[in-house]
């Protein structure tokens, strides 16, 4: 994978900006913990923003496009001086007539005086679109242009900043403008955020989130896949190993994405939820059931559930070998989107 | 055969006499220079099972399962009988191979006189099970414990540090020769092993085996030169703490065995309560680190993967050499006791979403040729990086730098007990 590339992916983008929000050593970090660094701590990912009752009726009246529902990909809070950045990533700028531009006026209404009203304490937020660095200054003139047109409707915009990410050499350079500097008190235009870039060698970070939707790139999108069921996998087993012969078990695709991203799950959008909850159950659960199902009676699917149950010395031992098993392979690729009959009990 | 245990045991107090018999008997076979009878030694274990769904089993429920049947003394002290071989009628046989004492819910002690070999042999074999493990005392502790306490106990004590490398992934052959060699039981047995060196072929890797046995005054002198000359006396692998109370002293190993060297039982069993309440202070602040994200105040209620361990190895390793790690550590049987299909992102750095394969709990690593950066979920057990940074240090780099989150591991090392006698209440 191409670094310039991997700068225009969303998920690597998420994933850096969470790695930035992380405690890590001043010297020796593995991503430059700019933001925790400066005060700032995670409040949400990927939560969609809730306005107040008067702004979406104030919306409805401008005759605005603007997203109600406006979904940014990471909040950070800084409770000392209740600052927060309300963060969006972009593969490439977009201009005013884009369809990005009604999710932007979303965001930067919700950057507005509404972010007080939903996040108290937290009160003076900035929204920062972070794009490739090429991108950076088209997209800061594109969030003033939306910000013109909102006042001009009598709609309360909030104060916007603009990000970029470049290679240099064998870093990667974080950037950003004016308004980003005041907002935080810092003096530098930019900080280099990741070390040691080569050409052979891809430079993300372990993967802390990844939501299916996320991905334009197939290649990209598959290699995600793989990690996410990697992850499923190996709580899958630790869920699997203790348990005594005779004991039932059963779970869900909720059940294990649940625990694989921490609790991010359930604050994902329907359809990002969908996307994840079907590569668990049609390429990991169903894969499971079909190879076990005929040699093994305690194991069944019903739904999205897959229970297990162990009676005969010996059984448990041959299911947990498979599954541990590395040439025991989980395909990545997409799957259908057809969701589980209601009663499609699998026998 | 010898007996394990007091005949006619009424209450812990007959233990403790009966070691202490026999401590004071094995401390005149020392100064005789004759081992008379073996040594009393404890076993400091961990329960993990119960990290993650909150219910802690009884020792005895988790012994049973492994073959060792509890007898409770008092509440929290136990005889444990086990299969024996008796070498008189070459048969195996019931017998009580030592005692179990429960210090809290989390971590247990297991006394024993049995022969090192046997009594190392069956504590492995129980920390086989995801309920139980070995304590890691990894070499920044050991060293920590040496500067902060061994080291002042007096420039006229006897001192004795072992250190040990071995570079096990630099040389194809050297992984799996190791791995038929060791296993867990056999990791403490360097003498066994230097014994018939002659007559054994030898092959060419780096392999550091020190012991430093010297006053402790000329040791603290000479320590620090040498480790920075010499980067595998970084890595300490056991060390005596000369008692305050009695001549003689406790032989600390890695994996939490301590080895009764004075003729006192009870200040033994103080000298093994004071490094359980070092290592479960030191397990506790690495786990509020390692998700200290969870706690976040309302209304910011949402919370991530808590701060990462990140090592970073003095010198980085070869292609070769990171090549056989990647491919052996996630094998089934391996020292690191991982699971997970690596996933390569360049010819030196592979990601594993996998798992602790020893406690059965998720852990998320990077492994590049210049370290490792290792996420535990919330929830899971602290241990794992403790076991993980002993483990680099012992076969793959000797120093290291580490960290969890932004604070160095040489520090998280030093979270002792505040208040040595208000700890003394656990």
């Amino acid at each position: 994978m191409k670094t310039e590339a991997l700068l225009k992916d969303p998920v690597f983008q998420l994933n850096l900006l969470l790695w930035m929000a992380k405690d890590q050593p001043s010297n020796g970090y593995r991503v430059r913990p700019f933001f925790w660094q400066h005060g700032f701590r995670l409040v949400y990912i990927e939560q969609p923003f809730a306005f107040p009752v008067e702004t979406v009726n104030a919306i409805d009246r401008s005759g605005l496009d603007a997203s109600t529902k406006p979904e940014p990909d990471v909040i950070l809070g800084r409770q000392k001086d209740a600052k927060a950045l309300y963060f969006e990533a972009k593969a490439e700028s977009f201009g005013p007539s884009s369809d990005n531009s009604r999710q932007a006026r979303g965001h930067l209404l919700a950057c507005g005086p509404s972010f007080g009203e939903v996040y108290a304490p937290l009160v003076h937020c900035l929204l920062c679109y972070v794009v490739p660095e090429g991108s950076r200054r088209p997209m800061g003139e594109c969030l003033d242009a939306l910000s013109t047109e909102l006042r001009n409707k009598r709609l309360v915009p909030g104060p916007f900043s603009s990000h970029g990410l470049a290679v240099s050499a064998t870093q990667i350079n974080y950037s950003w403008d004016s308004a980003f500097k005041a907002h935080l008190g810092v003096a530098e235009d930019s900080v280099p955020v990741l070390d040691g870039i080569s050409e052979d060698t891809d430079p993300a970070p372990l993967l802390l989130v990844f939501s299916d939707e996320d991905c334009a790139n197939t290649d990209l999108r598959d290699f995600y896949r793989q990690a996410l069921l990697h992850q499923t996998r190996a709580n899958l087993l630790c869920r699997l190993h203790p348990l005594p012969l005779g004991t039932t078990y059963s779970t869900t695709p909720d059940d294990l994405l649940m625990e694989t991203t921490d609790g991010v799950f359930q604050y994902l959008g329907r359809q990002r939820q969908g996307g994840l909850r079907r590569l668990v159950r049609d390429n990991f659960l169903k894969r499971i059931h079909a190879h076990w199902s005929s040699k093994q009676p305690g194991i069944t699917m019903q739904g999205d559930r897959l229970t297990t149950t162990w009676s005969v010395p010996g059984e448990k031992e041959a299911f947990l070998d498979w599954l541990e098993d590395r040439r025991t392979r989980f395909e990545a690729n997409r799957p259908s989107n057809e969701p589980p009959m209601l009663f499609d009990t699998q026998q | 055969m010898r007996a394990l245990a007091p005949p006619n045991l009424r209450d812990r107090f007959d233990v403790y006499r009966f070691f202490n018999g026999l401590a004071a008997e094995a401390k005149e076979g020392l100064d005789a220079r004759h081992a008379r009878v073996p040594l009393v030694k404890t076993f400091l274990l961990e329960h993990v099972g119960h990290r993650g769904n909150g219910r802690p089993r009884p020792p005895a429920d988790i012994l049973r399962g492994l073959g060792a049947e509890a007898r409770l003394i008092d509440d929290h002290f136990m005889s444990l009988t086990s299969r024996v071989l008796n070498p008189d009628t070459n048969r195996t046989e019931q017998q009580t191979t030592g005692f179990l004492e429960q210090f809290d819910e989390r971590f247990f002690a297991y006394y024993t006189c049995e022969e090192s070999k046997e009594a190392k042999k069956r504590v492995a074999q129980w920390v086989q099970s995801p309920d139980l493990d070995y304590v890691w005392f990894s070499s920044p502790l050991l060293q920590v414990l040496w500067d902060m306490d061994v080291s002042r106990r007096g420039d006229e004590r006897f001192g004795k540090l072992t250190f040990r490398h071995e570079s096990i992934f630099e040389m194809p052959e050297d992984f799996s020769s190791s791995e038929e060699e060791g296993e867990e039981a056999g990791r403490e047995d360097s003498e066994e092993d230097e014994r018939d060196s002659d007559d054994r072929p030898e092959v060419e890797r780096r392999k550091a085996r020190f012991e430093m046995g010297d006053r402790i005054g000329r040791i603290r002198c000479a320590l620090s030169k040498l480790q920075e000359d010499y980067h595998p006396l970084y890595v300490l692998h056991a060390l005596r703490i000369p008692s305050r109370m009695v001549l003689g002293g406790h032989h600390l190993h890695q994996t939490g065995q301590v080895t009764n060297r004075t003729d006192s039982f009870e200040d033994h069993r103080n000298t093994v309560r004071y490094l359980y309440r070092i290592y479960k202070s030191v397990l506790e602040f690495t786990e509020k680190s390692a998700w200290h994200e969870i706690s976040h105040p309302q209304p910011l209620r949402f919370g991530t993967k808590g701060a990462p361990l990140i090592v970073k190895f003095e010198e980085p390793l070869t292609q070769a050499t990171f090549d056989r790690w990647v491919q052996m550590a996630f094998q089934k049987r391996n020292r690191f006791k991982l699971w997970g299909d690596p996933i390569r992102l360049g010819p030196t750095k592979v990601h594993v979403y996998g798992a602790d394969r020893h406690l059965w709990q998720p852990i998320n690593l990077e492994f590049t040729s210049q370290g490792v950066v290792a996420i535990l979920p919330q929830g899971t057990c602290g241990n794992t990086f403790h076991r993980l940074v002993t483990n680099i240090q012992h076969y793959v780099c000797p120093k290291i730098q580490a960290w969890v989150g932004s604070e160095p591991f040489e520090n998280v090392v030093r979270k002792w007990p505040q208040d040595a006698e208000e700890s003394n209440e656990d």
